[in-house]
């Protein structure tokens, strides 16, 4: 896939980005996800659910994660994501664009005013 | 709320949305799925304190409402795709017909392009790959052999052979014998014209060898093919129709054929079409083993190989089974033994596969044609593709802002798939229709002969050919625009388009490659079709060693029943010629049985020169042999070189003889022919002695492109009879005219009419027809080559074009800036127009080696000219570097026209 441009699409691939970073560890569930987003953001980002299904089923749809049932801890059944390889190319194209945006950004608003 | 209604309103909700496509599986895992999380999410606040019914409150709310949980849901819901890809559907729809010239030029090409093909293909494909249509058709083969001893190929078979292998080759399970040829009929009661019809002597197995039983009555059988069984004849669809209406009540009527009362038996189907398409009466041979010599080639065979035989054991089989035909007919012919048959001749049985020797002669030229048309395909694709990329290029905002706006590269990608997929639909239908009427124009008027061309027809294959080109050839075309636009992102098309760049390596970059690729196949045509019009150039200037032009032929046959003895014939004959030079305008006439250059064949036989050795202990290589008079030379202007020419017909002596120089150089060693006047010689053994008493100018009798063969006329066209005594009565009447050709034939028939009006005549055809058919192949592939190399240059010079005026339309700026700083319009003009020959220098490069390999296939249809021809090579460079400089010349000139100050305003 060729590289991103997430200036194009700045929330939508944020969240995308998230996702997939959230998921780089470990296959997860949606509540999984969510949990981890906010703990890794030590409770700074929390993802609304109302997003949260819709991001995951579009990740799945390109092909950047994949969904399986399995039994949790506590006997229940739920729905696992998991990267894909062409996800974890994905995360890091998207990981790189990030940087230099928030580079970008950073020098920009650090400028002093002349 | 109740927790029950709150699913059924999401449930409830989702369906409403996806309409049509939701899935009862999917909306039972949403369900779970999100009952999952909101538990997940309530057992958290529990352990935050929350009491249970608060937990799971709160947890519900901050799920979020299920119409806003719906309305995301909806864009990624699993069967959007189908809704999707019909909304897109629609969307290509509008924008295909708001550009109705791409729109066409693209059907157009891919149209012309896929139909020339898929008419090809399916040619290719029923005439040459298809099984034929008989029972178990991978068993049948053709017999025939060669003698690599005396330079003779496909000799084709001898009664006494043929008698060997049926009672002793265990590899067949069957072989049946035939003689091709035609036969006068008329009607017993007189009615009815009389007609010449294309026949077939056949051994009795002949039709249930091909498992072919008869439409109507009955096939031949063994018991038809018995000596003095009674005559039978067996008629084709086609004559039967045409003769008979058709009735039922054709069996058992009697026809005066061959010589004799026959009565017809049966009518064979439409698709029955051995040995020949146009073979219209069957007839047993009722050869007699008994009186059978080892000696005669005049007969082929047909076999089919016993099960799970092979072609190669088949081949062992019969040459082990070859040598015991000696002791089975210890005679070649009255006199000579079969021992010097085998000691000198060594003879080797052939055995190929019955398809590819009815096919043999075509299928060069139809994969030549195939492969033609598969180049100027190859080009129409370059061309749609850069077509396309030239719409992309137009439509960059438009694309850039749906990415912008939130279309994923996969609703880009799929847009022009389906852009892709619709122009294919519509291409295929329109190429079904252009690949039907080639193939109705190749099978009703193509100018050459082409075997097996009535089992052509368009059917499911190629249907299946047309859609799988188009489909193939529309997505290829569509990839270099998809990936395009995916690459170049969002912003980069809003920026781009906005602002006049200069020309960037990615823009371009794709059409030149596409362009290049064009030169180099259009190189390829030219190439080949530069070759070809060379050879057939040489073919033109060869000269025969006769003059066709003026001259009108037509066949006749004396049968026996009314011209009993050799003398009735001759005095016929004598008559004929008398009259026929009689008609105003005719210069000279005569009779033969041999016309050069007649694809119908000549006879072999070997020249035994008087006191050059014992006859019977060597077979000198063998030699053509024809029966003519005085008036054939004189009407052909055939050049008498030494001695005379033969006395007319009633006081010519039989053993007379004329010599082609050929033959007087070779066999006589005596090319001026002064010395060979009074040599004698013999064509059996113990056979009579010929006195040449005149040598002639050499003939290409069977192709321009074979050098003069060894060639001897005898006189008595009466006498000189095949061994089964079938009768060489038949003769061509030669007449040359100051006139009209064609009215001259017309009298020419009216006055055998006059003088027998039971004799048909047949196989009318001017002499200089003769000529122009035997080089018609060559020519079909030049016109074909020719047009292929004319649509591949157009196409590709207008692709050439259009970059180089793509260039400067982009550089339009930087062009003004140049010349605004000082630079020379001719130098700016040099500037873009190097663009375009470079270009075209790398489709050169690549085009040359490419043509110098393809090429080398053409070789069987050149004539004196090497496949690697460097005129031929240099001519078609320059015409393409011509082509070339003007295409890029165009655009340079207005390059160079830039004026500075517009260039900068525009801005």
């Amino acid at each position: 896939m060729p590289q991103s441009d997430p200036s194009g699409d700045m929330i939508q691939g944020m969240l995308d980005m998230l996702i997939l970073k959230a998921l780089s560890l470990e296959p997860m569930h949606g509540w999984g996800v969510t949990e981890r987003i906010h703990q890794w953001s030590k409770e700074s980002l929390a993802v609304n659910q109302g997003s949260l299904y819709p991001a995951l089923y579009r990740l799945k749809r390109q092909g950047w994660i994949a969904s399986e049932w399995r039994t949790t801890e506590n006997n229940r059944r739920a729905r696992y994501y998991s990267l894909t390889a062409a996800g974890r190319r994905q995360l890091a194209a998207e990981q790189r664009g990030w940087e230099r945006l928030s580079r970008g950004i950073e020098l920009v608003l650090g400028m002093e005013q002349p | 709320m109740k927790r029950g209604n709150w699913w059924t309103r999401l449930v409830a909700e989702l369906r409403r949305i996806t309409g049509i496509f939701s899935s009862q599986r999917e909306d039972r895992a949403m369900r779970e799925e999100i009952r999952f999380h909101i538990d997940m999410h309530a057992a958290k606040l529990r352990g935050e304190g929350l009491s249970d019914a608060e937990a799971r409150r709160r947890a519900a709310v901050a799920f979020g409402g299920a119409s806003q949980w719906s309305e995301a849901a909806r864009d990624e819901y699993r069967s959007r795709p189908i809704e999707e890809a019909l909304r897109d559907t629609r969307f290509v729809v509008r924008s295909l017909r708001r550009a109705p010239i791409f729109t066409a030029t693209v059907l157009l090409t891919l149209a012309t392009g896929i139909g020339a093909a898929a008419a090809i293909f399916t040619v290719v494909n029923d005439v040459v790959v298809r099984p034929l249509p008989y029972g178990n058709p991978n068993e049948l083969v053709y017999l025939s052999h060669d003698s690599p001893a005396l330079s003779f190929y496909d000799a084709g078979f001898t009664p006494g052979m043929y008698f060997t292998y049926r009672r002793l080759a265990h590899s067949l399970q069957g072989i049946a014998l035939f003689q091709t040829g035609s036969m006068n009929v008329t009607d017993p009661n007189g009615a009815g014209e009389p007609e010449r019809l294309t026949s077939a002597f056949v051994s009795g197995n002949f039709m249930s060898l091909f498992q072919v039983p008869a439409a109507l009555g009955r096939a031949l059988t063994d018991a038809d093919d018995r000596p003095g069984a009674p005559k039978v004849i067996v008629i084709s669809d086609g004559l039967w129709r045409a003769r008979f209406g058709g009735s039922p009540s054709a069996i058992g009527k009697r026809l005066i054929a061959a010589g004799g009362v026959r009565e017809i038996v049966g009518v064979m189907p439409p698709a029955f079409r051995v040995p020949d398409a146009n073979t219209q009466v069957w007839s047993p041979l009722q050869l007699d083993p008994a009186a059978a010599w080892l000696g005669g080639f005049n007969s082929k065979a047909y076999a089919r190989l016993a099960p799970n035989v092979s072609i190669a054991q088949a081949t062992r089989d019969l040459t082990a089974t070859l040598p015991r035909a000696a002791d089975l007919f210890p005679l070649i012919a009255p006199g000579v033994t079969a021992k010097l048959l085998f000691e000198q001749g060594k003879p080797v049985p052939t055995v190929a596969p019955l398809r590819d020797h009815v096919v043999a002669g075509i299928a060069a030229t139809l994969w030549t044609i195939g492969a033609a048309a598969a180049l100027v395909l190859l080009v129409m694709c370059a061309n749609v593709a850069n077509l396309m990329l030239v719409r992309a290029e137009g439509r960059r905002r438009e694309l850039g802002i749906r990415i912008a706006i939130g279309a994923g590269r996969g609703r880009v990608v799929s847009y022009f798939l389906i852009e892709s997929v619709l122009l294919a639909a519509v291409a295929s239908a329109l190429a079904l229709a252009a690949a039907i009427g080639a193939v109705h124009l190749l099978v009703h008027s193509s100018p050459i002969e082409i075997p097996r061309i009535a089992e052509v027809r368009v059917d499911w294959t190629t249907i299946a050919f047309i859609v799988v080109t188009s489909l193939g050839v529309a997505l290829t075309c569509a990839i270099p625009s998809a990936l395009r636009a995916v690459r170049s992102g969002a912003l980069a098309g809003l920026r781009d388009a906005s602002r006049g760049a200069t020309a960037s390596a990615a823009r371009v970059g794709a059409r030149s490659v596409l362009v290049a690729c064009q030169m180099a196949l259009a190189l390829v045509a030219l190439m080949a079709s530069a070759l070809l019009s060379r050879s057939v150039e040489r073919l033109r200037a060869v000269k025969p060693g006769f003059d066709a032009t003026g001259v009108a032929t037509l066949w006749v046959a004396a049968p026996q029943i009314r011209y009993a003895k050799e003398t009735d014939v001759d005095r016929f004959h004598s008559e004929l010629l008398t009259r026929v030079r009689a008609i105003p305008g005719v210069t000279d006439a005569g009779i033969t049985n041999t016309l050069p250059l007649d694809p119908s064949g000549h006879n072999g036989d070997p020249l035994y020169v008087e006191g050059t050795g014992d006859a019977a202990k060597s077979i000198p290589p063998l030699q053509f042999y024809a029966a003519a008079d005085a008036g054939y030379f004189r009407a052909l202007k055939i050049p008498l070189i030494a001695g005379r020419l033969f006395a007319p017909l009633e006081t010519q002596r039989w053993n007379e003889a004329v010599v082609s120089q050929e033959t007087a150089r070779q066999m006589f060693g005596d090319s001026t022919g002064a010395t060979v006047i009074g040599k004698r010689f013999q064509n059996l053994p113990n056979g009579p002695m010929y006195t040449v008493i005149g040598v002639i100018g050499s003939v290409r009798d069977t192709s321009l492109m074979v050098p003069p063969t060894r060639m001897v006329y005898l006189a008595g066209v009466a006498t000189s009879d095949s061994i089964e005594g079938q009768g060489v009565r038949t003769v061509a009447v030669v007449a040359r005219t100051t006139g009209d050709v064609d009215a001259t034939t017309r009298a020419i028939r009216a006055i055998v009419h006059d003088l027998d009006p039971t004799l048909p005549t047949f196989d009318t055809r001017s002499m200089a027809d003769i000529v122009n058919l035997s080089t018609a192949r060559p020519r079909f592939v030049l016109v074909v080559l020719g047009v292929a190399a004319a649509v591949t240059l157009l196409l590709g010079v207008v692709g050439l074009y259009g970059v180089v005026a793509f260039i400067v339309s982009l550089r339009t700026r930087e062009l003004g800036l140049r010349i605004a700083l000082g630079s020379t319009p001719s130098a700016v003009a040099m500037m873009v127009a190097r663009r375009g020959l470079t270009l075209s220098a790398a489709g050169v490069v690549f085009g040359a080696a490419l043509a110098v390999v393809a090429t080398r296939f053409l070789r069987s249809f050149l004539f004196e000219v090497a496949p690697f021809d460097p005129e031929a090579l240099a001519a078609s460079v320059l015409l393409l570097v011509a082509c070339t400089l003007a295409a890029s010349w165009v655009p340079a000139r207005r390059a160079a026209r830039v004026d500075p100050a517009l260039a900068l305003r525009a801005e």
